[in-house]
């Protein structure tokens, strides 16, 4: 599939895919924290899920800023010296993302239809990653909203748009061989994503004195 | 109908409910007030002194639990963590 990048995106990229690691690595270290205290296996999974997809994030981030410096340097030859190491990044990121995704899937179905989760994988994933990612995230996306409607906090509605953006993200990702803004567009809805859980985070820890 | 607590929850509850009362308080009160039986609670206290959440007062021949300062941060931590769990629909 022929995805189409604005050129001047090129050095912006890998500071949203590295940001989006942070965060999400700040993240799973609550999940963690929560884990201690609690000892339930979902809030081991929801570590294991945001650790996994900030890995990848971090890893496609430092290729992609690598590929970027290596161009600007004139010391890669664009299809041999870093084809590869930009290829592993991508698939670390891929795997990453899709493991990332089915654990969240896995903790919020309920426990009969856990075996739901395998049914996604006979799409053969690689080639539409976006299609099984946006076919992910749409059920967790869907409890976020649940979860909203129960609650209807500033955090859970937070938490709703953040995976929103997340899955608009994996929307425009697929159109990007229409046009090279569909792939700008996706990356400020990544972005908007993580700077949502962000906040949420930055909300509750600013917080002082309450019990 | 209201869930059951966790083992965790109930901890904070108890810690909560010892802050309330100024930082000190009796276990009767503790009793009424976290909803537990004789034996369950003196389970919990005793966790909560074991990892010096709480300590054991003696005052004019009474016994006082007085809540700790690592027993103050651990309420203000889970709040936390409460919140952030809470938001993704997975409490604790």
């Amino acid at each position: 599939m022929l995805i189409l990048i604005p050129e001047w995106f090129f050095s912006i990229q890998p500071f949203i895919y590295i940001l989006a690691s942070m965060i999400g690595f700040l993240v799973s270290f609550y999940f963690y924290r929560s884990f201690t205290f609690s000892k339930q296996k979902n809030h081991y999974y929801m570590y294991l899920s945001f650790a996994s997809l900030s890995m990848g994030f971090l890893v496609l981030g430092v290729t992609e800023l690598y590929t970027y410096l290596s161009i600007m340097q004139g010391t890669a030859n664009m299809f041999e010296n870093f084809a590869s190491f930009r290829d592993l990044g991508i698939w670390m990121y891929y795997i990453c993302s899709i493991m990332s995704y089915s654990l969240l899937c896995l903790i919020y179905l309920p426990k009969d239809l856990k075996f739901a989760l395998f049914l996604p994988y006979w799409y053969k994933g690689f080639p539409y990653f976006h299609v099984l990612s946006l076919f992910l995230i749409s059920y967790v996306i869907f409890r976020a909203t649940a979860n909203w409607f129960v609650t209807r906090t500033k955090n859970s509605m937070l938490i709703m748009l953040s995976f929103l953006s997340i899955g608009f993200y994996h929307t425009f990702m697929f159109f990007t061989s229409f046009s090279e803004w569909m792939f700008v567009i996706a990356h400020l809805c990544l972005l908007a994503g993580f700077i949502g859980m962000f906040w949420m985070i930055f909300r509750v820890s600013r917080k002082k004195g309450r019990f | 109908m209201k869930e059951r607590r966790s083992k965790t929850q109930i901890l904070v509850d108890i810690l909560r409910l010892v802050h309330r009362k100024g930082g000190t308080a009796k276990s009767t009160h503790i009793l009424y007030g976290a909803n537990l039986s004789h034996k369950r609670l003196k389970l919990y206290l005793d966790a909560l002194i074991e990892n010096g959440f709480l300590e054991m007062v003696s005052e004019r021949g009474h016994t006082h639990f007085k809540i700790t300062k690592k027993g103050v941060q651990f309420i203000v931590e889970f709040r936390k963590i409460q919140e952030i769990t809470d938001a993704f629909g997975i409490p604790i």
